[in-house]
């Protein structure tokens, strides 16, 4: 999960995570979920180079992982859906409970 | 064969206190971002994995970003009240970790990144590894704890 504004080396550290976790010998199952103040970089408009995102997200989508970003955190601030990148699904709250409840573990960054 | 109570009856276990019963060893992995100046993550990630040990677990961290930074050695915080979360440095806490057979092992990218040189900053024990030790900790942990 993501939850820190984009700016924070976390957005970026967190996908690299990811990456790795999902690219490693035990080839894990990896989703990332932007939630809280880190939906700002599931948007078209970040700037994924600046944020130093790009190739952690092809790497991580190249190893079946998924973008996932929190609908009630992008409603809280007032972020449309439609402005959310195209690799990145919008999920309610109940399908980002299901998700966490679902993972085997969860990382926060 | 343990007893299934109300079909077999109940096994010789259920005779015994449930702290005298023996409880299989978990793994605990630790995912550590926290500098040891930020916050009181180091010190939780501490706490947790003091217990762990202390019941007969397993304990395992990966200190990733400025978690990096917690295991330095020759760090000082002058003036700090005895009582206070730096009742000792956070390097000596984690060594007594490592001393007691917790396994360290620091992100090598993280280290890099903060100019740290493992060979003599790192007390010995702390390993320095990369994101696939990361990958081997989720798959082998009961539990990961993300601080």
């Amino acid at each position: 999960m993501l939850t820190r504004a984009p700016g924070r080396v976390h957005v970026s550290e967190g996908l690299r995570a990811a990456r790795g976790v999902a690219a490693g010998f035990d080839h894990h199952d990896v989703t990332v979920l932007f939630t809280e103040d880190a939906v700002w970089a599931a948007r078209a408009a970040a700037d994924r180079d600046g944020l130093n995102m790009r190739d952690h997200v092809a790497d991580l989508l190249a190893e079946g992982g998924r973008l996932l970003v929190d609908g009630a955190a992008l409603a809280a601030r007032d972020i449309a859906p439609d402005e959310v990148a195209a690799d990145v699904t919008v999920v309610d709250g109940p399908a980002a409970t299901a998700l966490v409840r679902g993972a085997d573990h969860t990382l926060d960054f | 064969m343990p007893g299934r109570a109300g079909v077999d009856g109940p096994g010789p276990e259920s005779f015994l206190p449930r702290a005298a019963l023996p409880r299989p060893m978990s793994r605990l992995g630790v995912l550590l971002t926290g500098g040891p100046f930020d916050s009181q993550r180091w010190r939780t990630a501490y706490e947790l994995g003091r217990a762990a040990l202390d019941a007969g677990h397993e304990v395992s961290y990966f200190n990733y970003l400025d978690g990096a930074m917690v295991p330095v050695a020759d760090q000082h915080l002058p003036d700090c009240s005895d009582a206070s979360l730096y009742d000792e440095m956070p390097t000596e806490k984690f060594q007594e970790l490592v001393a007691d057979g917790a396994e360290v092992i620091c992100c090598g990218l993280c280290v890099d990144a903060r100019g740290i040189d493992p060979e003599t900053d790192y007390p010995d024990g702390v390993e320095v590894g990369l994101l696939p030790d990361l990958a081997d900790l989720l798959g082998t942990a009961d539990r990961v704890v993300s601080l």
